[in-house]
């Protein structure tokens, strides 16, 4: 039996389990990803307390897959995702759930999401802050990408020349085939490597690039969370937005 | 303690009740049978009726065994105003407070991307229809204060307000008779986001 105490966490998500318990999948600092049961979360004093993107501490007990948790505390008190960036918020969680396996410590994925779910809580520009989200899951899971260089010959990646990205390989100079690759700029490739996606409108091609290597990890099954997000995409200013 | 099969599987199906744990499951099974086989058979028969013919509310999707619940064929009830909800248990809720005197529609469920439930799945677009067919001037959300509720709710009024309807979501904050000191900091954050002007009913 393992006993776990102050544990930064976030929930990403829960689940009933029998009358008034909850299944809560968490991701901790130290501990990777992790599922607990929380005993009567569902109603008294407790109810509510589990909700996802608010900081915790939290302490657990576990002698199995799964363990029983035993304190909560909020350290903080933080306003409520809403609107736009409550989709986001969805988005991150549906992310590391789809990705991350059970029990892998990650730390820099802990950092990275905390500061994801800081940044929407500030009103940063959506976009950006999901697409360094998104290359930083695939950095800590070892599915990093190569941005910087091209692929085939280790030069740099130049402004104005078009890359054919190659899934798990990186970009090579475009040769006017579309075949075994996405065609990408490369401006965007470098904007993406320094961490400032989405100057001069490469926004809607970094998404689309981080899309498509995504779905090759995720498989068939879509990311529903994406769907939260598409009222935003039509309505007012939809047109700035590649989120 | 071995029961007979019959019995066994009368205990198993109480205990299949949400709340009822094995020993409540027994003591049910044990009522019926030694003292109230008369209430057993009509619980049998009820269940039974119940389970063939309850169904959904064509418009508001609540739960009914006629083609329109009660709350839709009536006349009296003020069309224009729609009340949205997650569970019938939520309408029962507000039906009991008697407070509202508008219309429902029951999700029957929140959004949540995570367990694969998305706009479609939630049904929206029944919703959607009816926004843009009947006359109606507010929408209410009266989703749960839960982050699923909540994203729930936001969704829906950018359906609203895309379709040229009021939407107002229901206040949330200290509850009735409650003390400030024992009032979550989330909590106290919507009640103070959410204060008015004293006198403004």
């Amino acid at each position: 039996m393992t006993r776990v105490s102050d544990q930064p966490a976030y929930v990403l998500h829960r689940r009933a389990y029998r009358d008034s318990s909850q299944i809560v999948e968490v991701l901790t600092r130290d501990a990777g990803r992790i599922g607990l049961i929380a005993r009567g979360a569902r109603k008294g004093r407790r109810a509510g307390r589990l909700e996802p993107f608010r900081p915790l501490t939290i302490g657990w007990s576990r002698r199995g897959e799964l363990g029983t948790l035993t304190d909560i505390e909020t350290p903080v008190t933080v306003p409520p995702l809403s609107g736009r960036a409550l989709a986001c918020g969805f988005y991150l969680n549906e992310l590391v759930t789809r990705l991350v396996d059970r029990d892998e410590p990650l730390p820099e994925l802990f950092a990275a999401y905390a500061e994801g779910l800081h940044g929407l809580l500030a009103g940063q520009a959506q976009a950006p802050l999901l697409r360094r989200f998104e290359l930083r899951l695939l950095e800590v899971l070892g599915y990093g990408l190569l941005l910087d260089r091209d692929a085939r010959h280790g030069e740099p990646v130049q402004a104005g020349r078009d890359y054919l990205y190659r899934f798990e390989e990186g970009p090579v100079p475009w040769d006017g085939s579309e075949t075994g690759g996405l065609r990408v700029r490369g401006e965007t490739l470098l904007e993406l490597a320094a961490g400032r996606p989405g100057s001069t409108g490469t926004l809607r091609e970094a998404r689309r690039l981080l899309e498509w290597v995504l779905a090759q990890y995720l498989g068939p099954r879509p990311l529903k969370s994406r769907e939260l997000l598409e009222p935003y995409r039509r309505g007012p200013g939809s047109a700035i937005s590649s989120t | 303690m071995s029961l007979s099969p019959l019995l066994e599987s009368l205990v198993e199906a109480f205990q299949g009740l949400p709340g009822v744990g094995r020993k409540t499951a027994q003591r049910l099974a044990m009522h019926v049978l030694e003292r109230d086989r008369e209430g057993g058979r009509r619980l049998a028969g009820a269940l039974e009726a119940a389970i063939e013919n309850v169904g959904h509310c064509r418009r508001c999707r609540n739960l009914t065994e006629d083609e329109l619940c009660p709350i839709c064929a009536n006349p009296r009830r003020d069309r224009e105003v729609l009340c949205v909800v997650e569970t019938p248990a939520d309408v029962m809720a507000i039906e009991q407070a008697g407070i509202f005197s508008g219309v429902y529609h029951v999700l029957m469920g929140h959004l949540s991307p995570l367990d694969g439930i998305g706009p479609e799945e939630l049904g929206l677009g029944l919703l959607a229809e009816r926004l843009a067919g009947e006359s109606v001037r507010e929408v209410i959300l009266a989703t749960n204060s839960t982050v699923e509720g909540e994203a729930t709710a936001q969704y829906i009024s950018e359906m609203a307000g895309d379709a040229g309807v009021e939407v107002t979501r229901i206040a949330y904050g200290i509850p009735m008779g409650g003390e400030l000191e024992y009032v979550d900091g989330n909590t106290l954050t919507h009640a103070f986001n959410g204060r008015r002007a004293v006198g403004d009913r």
